[in-house]
């Protein structure tokens, strides 16, 4: 039971959205933006969050846009985890999605819900960190602002208040370069990750990304460049890989930091093996 | 039947004349009132009533360890089978097994549904289930997002048997099989994994 009376607006604009937020504000409510409503239930119900409105923005037409546009993929915010995987327009995205929670959570989260989830692994910022895709992110003066994932993506998603993500584009460019992806759970598929990796190749040179591993999604920048100058393939020094990693590497119930690191290892041999071996 | 009830003898999923067993209806067509062929219905549901209490049971004895806490000792095989990648770590229960001598059996689906159910709670509880505590004794895991269970598609193959043997002061010859799927599920999975990891 969700424990506290709330107010539901459902604005049909980014104008009107903006607005609700503004009145909201001036009567001095918490209003929280909304959209698959899984993780806002959940909490909710554990006393974790309250909010005295939620502004629900499934009714805003830009936020619910879901295609190509100018060579970009549009995946609008709140658009539904299922509707991303079954359109595959990015293969990569669609394989990432296909392993987050089960079939029906995901009929409800949205991508957007997902970008800015409070737990730590975000699956679906990984495929977008390694496209360099670029946010909408709507104000709240009711304008809209776009900015380069990499610039509003640090471990967590930082937006200013009142604001929220309409849509992410991404180059078509990207969507069918080889890539490579690989979830490990403690035990069952549906759980939350230990490692998830994706990785990209993009004109000959390999973008990794990690969920699970560290308390935030993140691209391997520093891997990267050291795997961009290398003249000699990976597959098989790995020692040297794991020493470029951020070493926050998370130890807690689902498995230690011991097993995480093994974890990592495989999934990059594996992830060395597929993209390595196609370039030779 | 055309005959005094004392004449009638119940059997073999059968009630019929004691002295000509030819003469006779099965016991499904009047389980729920019996009709006749012109579509007449006589009788209505039977509905029985019974009890059974095992005899002369006690409880252990603390010091000697002498008393008969149960009507029997249950005698069964279980087998767990497994697949070990020795590259990743990670294995699958593929099969688990259950044989029991169970007395006679009377309602096998029911009985089959109990053993599996034994199985599957043994594989989950060794293999996942189980509360986490942080210093100050909070769960650290009280939803299902946390605390995981086997699902239905990670579930192996349920293969169950039975023996026979009546047990002769039980209901028909049934014996007790309550709980015996459950308890061998977590010694066959620590010894799959032993046998595994001394294989590779």
């Amino acid at each position: 039971m969700i424990s506290f009376d709330f107010e539901y607006a459902s604005p049909q604009s980014i104008k009107e959205a903006s607005e609700t937020f503004q009145q909201f504000k001036r009567e001095n409510k918490k209003a929280i933006y909304y959209a698959g409503g899984t993780e806002f239930i959940s909490r909710a119900r554990a006393g974790e969050i309250k909010a005295d409105a939620i502004i629900d923005l499934k009714q805003v037409k830009e936020c619910q846009q879901i295609g190509f546009a100018n060579n970009q993929l549009v995946v609008g915010a709140t658009r539904t985890l299922t509707d991303v995987e079954e359109g595959n327009f990015y293969p990569l995205l669609s394989d990432v999605i296909q392993h987050i929670a089960h079939r029906t959570a995901r009929n409800k989260i949205t991508i957007g819900g997902n970008l800015m989830s409070h737990l730590a692994y975000r699956e679906a910022a990984l495929p977008f960190l390694l496209a360099d895709s670029t946010l909408e992110i709507a104000t709240m003066d009711g304008n809209v602002r776009q900015v380069s994932i990499h610039d509003i993506f640090k471990q967590d998603l930082h937006l200013s208040e009142g604001e929220f993500i309409v849509q992410i584009m991404t180059d078509e460019k990207f969507l069918n370069m080889p890539h490579f992806h690989s979830k490990k759970t403690k035990q069952s598929k549906l759980n939350y990750p230990i490692v998830t990796l994706a990785a990209l190749r993009v004109d000959e040179k390999i973008r990794v990304a990690l969920s699970g591993a560290y308390p935030y999604p993140t691209r391997l920048l520093k891997l990267e460049k050291l795997m961009a100058a290398a003249s000699k393939k990976f597959d098989g020094n790995i020692e040297r890989v794991m020493k470029k990693l951020p070493t926050s590497i998370i130890d807690d119930m689902y498995a230690s930091l011991e097993y995480r690191k093994f974890l990592l290892e495989r999934s990059m041999i594996d992830m060395f093996q597929k993209l390595e071996r196609m370039s030779s | 039947m055309r005959c005094s009830p004392d004449d009638l003898k119940v059997a073999d999923g059968r009630v019929y004349l004691k002295d000509s067993p030819e003469y006779g209806v099965k016991i499904k067509d009047l389980a729920t009132g019996y009709k006749y062929p012109n579509g007449n219905s006589v009788g209505g549901l039977i509905i029985g009533k019974g009890s059974h209490i095992v005899r002369h049971l006690t409880p252990l004895d603390p010091r000697t360890g002498f008393g008969k806490p149960g009507p029997q000792w249950g005698l069964g095989v279980q087998v767990v089978e497994i697949e070990y990648c020795p590259v990743n770590l990670t294995y699958r229960v593929l099969k688990a097994i259950t044989v029991l001598d169970g007395g006679k059996i009377i309602n096998p689906q029911l009985a089959i549904g109990q053993m599996r159910g034994g199985m599957y709670l043994g594989l989950s509880w060794a293999s996942r289930e189980s509360f986490t505590f942080d210093k100050k004794g909070k769960v650290l895991n009280p939803n299902f997002r946390g605390y995981d269970v086997i699902r239905a598609s990670e579930a192996p193959e349920y293969i169950v048997d039975f023996v026979q043997s009546p047990l002769i002061d039980g209901p028909y010859g049934a014996r007790g099989i309550g709980e015996y799927g459950v308890i061998g599920m977590a010694g066959l999975l620590q010894i799959a994994f032993r046998l595994q990891v001394k294989l590779t």
